[in-house]
């Protein structure tokens, strides 16, 4: 006898099944009436579907209340982006208002823009299923390619002033350097959690306003879950682009925003022969060897390609997601950007000279540009300018001048001319501290300093300090009538070796 | 019949593939072997779109190969002595088509949110201790220091509850 679909054996074998505790004798019976009734069939594809949708959408919102909570978002509504274009809203309807305002909040969910503050590491970041593989302790970050362009302020009361750097808040971000890194399974919006979190631990100098940043991830993608494990450090932006890309989303970044874009696909993403060594079409090297034929970087795309499950075959092909080809690009991008980086980041303070860590003017050990740090960093003193060398520079060894003008000092990079009336003060050339008696009083030596626009020009007071080794210079204005002003430099980092 | 181009898969296979999981969640109770056939049957729907037949429904037409599959997988791996039928997976796949007819699965989701939001605390723990956390009945009751018939009751008028609720919600029949 076939039971009804509302008969208590049905539904006694309906829910033993579905909690998976039916015996084999129940499992082939309830599969025995869905082929004999089709109210059985019925009942047990809607018991089906609404099981996963339970299942879907509980650990949905469980992981989007849970990132809410560590990342203290503003509660929101739980819409997900699928349900937005059934929500139609009829002005003049006052009755639809409800629907409108769902329309709305489901909106901002979508958008979900995230809020992280810049508070003390959340201790989450340890107890989720995250794992940092340990590095070396890294101060500073590594220069972006974006230069800052020349600027000439006016100083207060006679003080040599300097401007606060023009650069957006997103283009100051691509200077922080986030890895090795090892994340494994973990849900989209935790994972741009962790990633806000390394910055944070980054930027333990103040010198970018991480209270304003934004970052916006889907609702529909907040759960996916993404593997992303490298050796290779990224800019921290390429470090979204790349984790993103695992979870299927494009990054859009302006501003203080960076919005993570659900990209309309299958997810998990599916998987297609490609050949990865395609990767390294067209770049070259420093001394312009193609990379294809660099054993090298070919090794290191190997290597980041199992870092990512990739197994690449004999051919140099490997069959791999586009999100998994997204991410191998970034890391590809990031290794070309450290190869190619001539410099470090500078950091620039305007400083009394009771704050100096030197008598005068000098170049700084790294002990005493470490000293340095923490002084500023004990006293809350963020730099004045944050100077970042370009690496597509005609020269990009000389990627900051001082030029010292009564109570004006303009601050130059490589890319801008030089003054030919001013006294110029290179801060970064090729040349050895070591070399240099006395930086204040050194003439110009085209030759040595290689400082070309200015290397006609009669000698006129400069500092020198090598490019690669300089751990920070102190330049006290040489036009200035007292000697309570100066000027410290200090790499943010060191270059790649 | 004019073969449709892929621009048009997207459009069609986004608001099923929850469903399509669902289905093939039926069919297949190990989660590995349920991930690894949907992804297997996305790829052939790709592939083989151009033999779709737009007049008919992709829901219908996706669960059509899921079958396939699922019988192909289940050839290969041969550990599932119970294994349903093509027959039977035929009757679920029309079972899933008169029910679907009733509410889409995008309307579901959201009445389901709703009746989410009303449940009280206790209960929405027990539901994600077992759905998102994924604990057995027996680490759910170990956890909570109640007997195993008391948690499976429990989440079995939970889910009863929240399937009336969303139907409540959909202005559909509750059975």
């Amino acid at each position: 006898m076939i039971p009804t679909a509302d008969s208590l054996a049905f539904q006694t074998v309906l829910e033993r099944w579905l909690e998976q505790t039916a015996t084999a004798e129940e499992e082939a019976q309830l599969w025995q009436w869905v082929s004999e009734s089709r109210t059985c069939a019925r009942e047990l594809a809607a018991a089906s579907r609404f099981h996963g949708m339970l299942a879907e959408t509980i650990k949905a919102r469980d992981i989007e209340d849970e990132a809410r909570r560590q990342l203290a978002l503003t509660p929101r509504s739980h819409e997900t982006t699928r349900a937005l274009p059934r929500v139609e809203v009829k002005a003049g309807l006052s009755s639809w208002r409800p629907f409108a305002l769902a329309a709305a909040i489901a909106l901002v969910g979508m958008l979900s823009v995230l809020y992280w503050p810049t508070s003390p590491p959340h201790p989450w970041v340890g107890q989720s299923p995250v794992s940092l593989r340990p590095s070396a302790p890294e101060r500073t970050p590594v220069a972006p390619v974006r230069p800052v362009p020349a600027l000439t302020t006016k100083g207060l009361a006679g003080q040599p002033h300097l401007k606060t750097s023009p650069m957006t808040l997103i283009e100051q971000l691509d200077g922080f350097f986030i890895g090795p890194l090892s994340i494994d399974a973990l849900p989209l919006g935790q994972a741009m959690g962790l990633l806000r979190q390394l910055l944070e631990e980054k930027e333990t100098e103040g010198r970018v306003r991480l209270t304003s940043l934004h970052i916006t991830v889907p609702a529909g993608a907040m759960a996916r879950r993404v593997s992303f494990h490298t050796q290779t450090p990224l800019p921290f932006l390429k470090a979204v682009r790349a984790i993103a890309a695992l979870a299927g989303c494009d990054v859009q970044a302006a501003g203080e925003t960076i919005a993570i874009i659900l990209h309309p696909s299958i997810f998990p993403l599916a998987v297609e022969k490609k050949k990865i060594t395609d990767l390294l079409v067209g770049r070259v090297g420093r001394d312009g060897t193609p990379l294809q034929q660099d054993p090298l970087r070919l090794q290191a795309l190997m290597d980041d390609a199992a870092m990512l499950g990739i197994v690449p075959a004999n051919d140099g092909t490997a069959m791999l997601s586009s999100g998994q080809w997204a991410a191998l690009l970034q890391l590809m991008d990031s290794r070309d950007y450290l190869n190619n980086l001539p410099l470090p980041t500078f950091a620039v303070y305007n400083l009394p000279a009771d704050q100096a860590p030197l008598t005068g003017a000098g170049v700084l050990s790294p002990e005493q540009a470490e000293d340095f740090i923490e002084d500023m960093t004990r006293i809350g003193r963020r730099p004045d300018q944050i100077i970042i060398p370009r690496a597509d520079a005609a020269d990009p060894t000389l990627p900051i001048v001082l030029i010292p003008d009564g109570t004006e000092i303009r601050i130059a990079l490589n890319a801008s001319p030089l003054p030919q009336d001013q006294p110029t003060t290179p801060l970064v050339a090729n040349n050895s501290p070591r070399q240099i008696s006395d930086p204040r009083t050194l003439p110009i030596d085209s030759t040595r300093a290689g400082i070309g626009p200015v290397s006609s020009q009669p000698p006129k007071p400069m500092t020198y300090a090598a490019s690669s080794q300089g751990s920070g210079f102190v330049l006290s204005d040489p036009n200035a009538t007292n000697t309570i002003q100066v000027i410290v430099t200090i790499p943010t980092t060191q270059p790649p070796p | 019949m004019s073969a449709p181009s892929h621009d048009q898969f997207l459009p069609l296979f986004l608001p099923v593939q929850s469903d399509l999981r669902a289905f093939i969640g039926a069919a297949v109770r190990d989660p590995a072997a349920r991930d690894d056939i949907f992804q297997e049957v996305a790829v052939v729907l790709w592939k083989k779109f151009e033999v779709y037949d737009p007049s008919r429904p992709f829901g219908a037409w996706a669960r059509g190969i899921a079958i396939r599959k699922i019988l192909e997988d289940r050839r290969v791996r041969d550990k599932s002595p119970t294994a349903c039928t093509a027959e039977q997976l035929e009757a679920l796949s029309a079972g899933f088509a008169a029910d679907e007819a009733e509410a889409s699965w995008q309307d579901r989701e959201k009445a389901l949110n709703r009746c989410l939001d009303q449940l009280p605390p206790r209960s929405a723990r027990l539901l994600r201790e077992r759905y998102h956390q994924n604990h057995s009945i027996e680490q759910i009751a170990e956890q909570e220091g109640l007997s195993l018939d008391a948690i499976y009751q429990s989440l079995s008028r939970l889910r009863r509850q929240l399937r009336e609720c969303v139907q409540r919600r959909l202005g559909l029949a509750i059975d």
